[in-house]
């Protein structure tokens, strides 16, 4: 899969001495466009994976 | 009509207009020949090929110095802070780490959760929008616009500040048989196919994520329920142009 972030995040963040992850969720697929709710299923998911981030840094930092 | 190659050869093409003019009419001159050449590749004229081939070797030599990385930047970010700074600005209580987005519904997301993510006004001197959590201990949310140059820009400022962990989350295209719309990955490892890390790391295929810190993500996803694969992904410069032709079938083969 393709996303625009990842490969700078983790090569900057090695370089500065810092820590980072990076995590995605799939939203285009080759093939036919998704229907129904998926949608609003897929806005569900980025924000849980957003509370995940937040709590996986805090983790982190404790 | 012929292409200019990837990496093409001012001497080469050279000799190709003298062996053409060798061959034409006697009194070809080799300005005629030249300009022969330069149209079958496409160009109007000889000096507009000899301009695109010192152009293009000029940038392959700047994308593969593999010493580029090491060089210090004439304007570095720790420069842009004190400049601020000087000028009055202070960024605040800062947050321990920060989360990188840019999906404008996430952005609406935080603005409705007003006890949990307040809008920092101070956190960055850049554009983008920026809340921490009221929680402690704090965690920045930064809403920035596409791409690597954003995120990167303003993970210089946090860490130049102190800030040492971050996550960025998002959505990607899947372009493998098999990864299914809506499958969550969490990401080990990223092809470096983005423009951006060559000035900061020395040339290798891959960019490598933080061990600990991505079992940490790993272990919250899952805490919310979501089963994430681990894998690697391709990052690339821009949204639009991702294609399907052989050059970049390994690519393909090596991302989820």
């Amino acid at each position: 899969m393709t996303e625009l972030t990842t490969a700078a995040l983790f090569a900057v963040a090695t370089a500065l001495g810092v820590h980072a992850a990076s995590a995605v969720t799939v939203t285009r697929t080759l093939g036919p466009p998704p229907t129904g709710s998926r949608p609003s299923r897929r806005k569900g998911q980025i924000i849980e994976l957003l509370e995940a981030a937040v709590e996986a840094i805090r983790a982190a930092a404790a | 009509m012929s292409q200019l190659p990837d990496r093409p050869d001012l001497d080469q093409l050279r000799r190709r207009a003298k062996e053409l003019q060798r061959r034409s009419p006697e009194g070809t001159t080799l300005a005629a020949a030249q300009l022969a050449v330069a149209r079958e590749l496409g160009f109007m004229s000889w000096a507009r090929l000899r301009e695109a081939v010192v152009s293009r070797r000029a940038g392959t030599v700047a994308a593969m110095s593999p010493d580029k990385h090491r060089a210090a930047s004439v304007h570095p970010a720790s420069e842009f802070l004190a400049s601020a700074r000087a000028r009055g600005w202070d960024p605040g209580r800062l947050p321990v780490g920060a989360v990188f987005t840019a999906q404008t519904f996430l952005t609406k997301h935080l603005d409705t959760q007003p006890e949990r993510y307040q809008p920092s006004a101070t956190l960055t001197p850049t554009n983008g929008r920026v809340f921490v959590t009221l929680d402690d201990p704090p965690v920045a949310v930064a809403c920035l616009g596409l791409g690597a140059p954003a995120v990167v820009t303003l993970l210089e400022h946090l860490a130049g500040l102190g800030v040492r962990w971050f996550i960025a989350v998002g959505p990607a295209s899947g372009v493998a048989v098999g990864l299914e719309w809506g499958s969550c990955v969490v990401l080990d490892r990223a092809l470096r196919d983005d423009g951006v890390s060559q000035h900061y790391a020395a040339p290798a295929r891959y960019a490598a994520c933080d061990g600990p810190l991505t079992e940490r993500l790993c272990g919250a996803v899952r805490a919310s329920g979501i089963e994430p694969r681990i894998g690697a992904t391709w990052t690339v410069p821009i949204p639009y142009r991702t294609t399907l032709k052989s050059s970049t079938s390994t690519a393909l083969k090596e991302s989820s």
